[in-house]
């Protein structure tokens, strides 16, 4: 394949990546009508329009520390979830070799949990401030007390998730790793083309379990919606973006379900996103329906499950963190042994 | 004893400046329905001190009530709450019946407590629906509503409206708000369905795991704590203390209840109290259905004259509600309603402190408050 094939490969997957991402978030609400025995909103309204819808919308200022910078943190994340996806295609893999590794993923994956933290740290919205008229008047017995915004409790605990709330998932992604004996994604591919796909084996199916929760976590989906929960007090890091940023930020969340799928089947599947025009050539698909599963999945869990605070969420990650260390046992035990 | 800085006068409250932090709720937030201000101090996000404020919806319906001809100063307090407005329009055609010395045919008496109990599980099942909402468990909150749409359309049956029904009238009920034999049958009907779906639920609830560990222990308010804030309602009768205010009332004179307890004083023990409250209005409706007499619904035999002013208490969903007004030339004087949920503000903030910030929604929500009708107060003295 000659490079400017290449590119033109890599150009119209990210194309089709786009239009499938735009589709998840109507799936996911959807799939958790129907488990609630109502209709749900339209499969095209959550993800497609309402990205449209924003990008129309009027901006204002944001109430940030620094607008501007708040106000790029969307298009940011949408980079990184960009180049997370650029480095899981074949083409890019080969070419890349040592760069395009598990480490990469990692890497970007965190940058990415940052980001949230940023916009935490930025972010001082409406909601966060105090009434205008003197607690006096109204029998306050809380006379001058430190003024806080919600936000900086988002902060806290966008922190806490990147020192420690995804670390199963990080554990559970080196499980492939483990099994292939390299840290590199072309590897792993090959690895899983010749000897089959590592979800059909016990640490592969650890490896999925642990990967499905993690990515709840890093999706801050329910019940870990621990940064923007809706009954919580706290509203989280997007409080305060509006119009275009807004809309940059839901397709940047959609993308990074896809992506994350995209990450499953090729470490768990050994199948990575790629389109190119040969029938044979089904990768394409096996990460679409994967995202589709997810999605659903995750669609299911957020509609029977209560949303988690400290006293749950710790217990839970550190449950899961240690699921995640079986799974990378076994995967030694397995390597070692067979 | 310090120097004085910034208002305080005592260590504690210096001491108090330097570590906390406020995190204001409101007045309009996303994870409230109502308007209201809670201000959260708190320290590494566990709540040390709350504080609620109402008064931000106040619309002065005791001074709009003044000097109206008491039937319509009677409808109006139907407009002071859209959960219990049947409670208050009941409680304030008491208090003029009891002022003027109406005698209100038997049927009528019947019919009000049929609506009375039909409105009680209206307003738990709104309750369980709106708690799991703030738990974010939308599927809970989605299954009890669809159960609640049916105790709706019951009382749209008889009022010919889902909020303001207008069925109590002095000397009785609005001949609109009887029932042939063919809508007893239906509300029997539907009896039969909540008990089963209300039922169905309860199990599910107590039965998920992550549920109850959300709940349980959450929002704990104490017997003794419950008391000295005048709590009043199902959210005393969590605590363990049995007080109801229907076991006093004449209306419910001869009809069989149990007054449904429960000991934790925690969100969970509010839950299922309001759960099993639900079964025993069931099990008084039906009783009403079956020994209900036959005859007028309204006395218009009664003459106005003046009269002091007149006190009627009487249990609605959220506890004990007071009216009280004095008549002059037919004219409504001197009126007063205090509503369940102001007595409740004191354990709404209460129960919020020592808790993670993340549930103190959940421990407010868990009161039952309901601030609409409750704008009535500046302060809440601890006694």
């Amino acid at each position: 394949m000659d490079l400017l094939t290449s590119i033109i490969y890599v150009v119209v997957t990210f194309i089709i990546a786009g239009f499938v991402a735009l589709w998840l978030p109507g799936i996911e609400k959807k799939s958790e009508a129907r488990v609630q025995q109502r209709i749900g909103p339209q499969l095209t309204s959550p993800g497609i329009y309402t990205t449209l819808k924003f990008f129309y919308k009027k901006a204002l200022k944001p109430s940030a520390v620094m607008p501007r910078v708040y106000n790029a943190l969307p298009i940011v994340t949408l980079i990184v979830v960009a180049a997370l996806f650029l480095i899981l295609m074949p083409p890019v893999m080969a070419a890349w070799g040592p760069f395009a590794s598990i480490v990469a993923v990692v890497g970007l994956l965190k940058v990415e949990e940052v980001l949230y933290l940023f916009m935490s740290s930025f972010s001082q919205s409406l909601m966060s401030k105090t009434m205008p008229f003197p607690d006096q008047a109204k029998g306050g017995k809380h006379r001058g007390a430190k003024q806080s915004f919600l936000e900086t409790i988002s902060a806290n605990r966008s922190l806490r998730l990147v020192s420690f709330g995804s670390l199963p998932f990080y554990i559970a992604l080196f499980i492939p790793v483990i099994m292939a004996g390299s840290i590199d994604l072309i590897e792993i591919v090959r690895f899983q083309q010749v000897n089959g796909a590592f979800l059909f084996t016990l640490p592969g199916i650890i490896g999925s379990i642990v990967f499905f929760i993690g990515f709840l976590i890093i999706l801050n989906s329910n019940p870990f919606a621990y940064l923007e929960g809706h009954s919580d007090v706290i509203q989280g890091p997007i409080m305060e973006y509006m119009s275009k940023s807004r809309a940059i930020y839901t397709m940047a969340h959609a993308s990074l379900i896809f992506v994350g799928a995209c990450i499953y089947s090729t470490l768990f599947l050994g199948m990575p996103p790629f389109f190119a025009l040969n029938p044979l050539n089904i990768s394409i698909i096996i990460p679409i329906i994967c995202s589709i599963i997810i999605t659903m999945a995750i669609a299911v869990t957020s509609a029977f499950a209560p949303l988690f605070t400290n006293r749950e969420f710790y217990p839970t990650v550190i449950a899961t963190s240690m699921i995640a260390v079986v799974g990378v046992v076994t995967a030694v035990l397995t390597t070692v042994l067979l | 004893m310090v120097t004085k800085i910034d208002g305080a006068t005592t260590c504690n409250e210096v001491e108090r400046q330097v570590f906390e932090t406020e995190i204001d709720m409101g007045t309009v937030h996303p994870a409230a329905l109502e308007p209201y201000r809670v201000r959260l101090f708190v320290e590494d996000e566990i709540v040390k001190d709350a504080e609620i404020t109402v008064g931000l919806n106040h619309r002065g319906i005791e001074r709009i009530m003044e000097g109206l001809p008491v039937e319509k100063a009677n409808a109006l307090t139907e407009k002071v709450c859209g959960i219990c407005s049947n409670g208050h329009i009941f409680n304030s055609c008491r208090a003029g019946e009891g002022a003027l010395g109406i005698e209100i045919p038997e049927r009528a008496r019947y019919l009000r407590v049929l609506a009375q109990e039909l409105e009680r599980l209206h307003s738990h099942m709104l309750y369980l629906g709106h708690g799991s909402e703030v738990l974010n468990h939308e599927t809970f909150a989605m299954r009890i509503f669809y159960i609640r749409e049916s105790v709706m359309e019951l009382l749209y049956m008889m009022g010919g409206n889902r909020v303001q029904y207008g069925i109590s009238v002095l000397g009785g009920v609005r001949p609109r708000a009887d029932l042939n034999l063919k809508e007893q049958q239906r509300i029997l009907d539907v009896m039969d369905y909540i008990d089963e779906k209300v039922g169905d639920f309860a199990e599910r609830f107590v039965s998920d795991p992550m549920v109850m560990h959300r709940i349980v222990g959450t929002g704990q308010l104490s017997q003794k704590q419950a008391l000295d804030l005048h709590v009043t309602g199902p959210t005393l009768r969590a605590t363990g203390y049995e007080y109801d205010y229907r076991t006093k009332m004449p209306e419910y004179e001869g009809i069989e209840f149990d007054v449904i307890t429960q000991d934790g004083g925690d969100v969970a023990a509010n839950i299922l109290m309001r759960a099993t409250e639900i079964f025993e209005a069931t099990k008084i409706i039906r009783q009403v259905i079956r020994d209900l007499p036959k005859g007028p619904v309204v006395n218009r035999d009664w003459e106005m004259v003046d009269s002091p002013v007149y006190k009627s208490y009487i249990e609605v969903p959220r506890g004990v509600c007071y009216h009280s007004y004095g008549l002059e030339d037919g004219k409504v004087r001197h009126s007063i309603i205090r509503t369940p949920s102001m007595s409740n503000i004191g354990a709404m903030q209460e129960s919020c402190i020592g808790h993670p910030v993340q549930d103190a929604q959940l421990a407010i929500v868990s009161c039952d408050p309901c601030f609409t009708c409750t704008d009535r107060a500046i302060q809440i003295i601890k006694l």
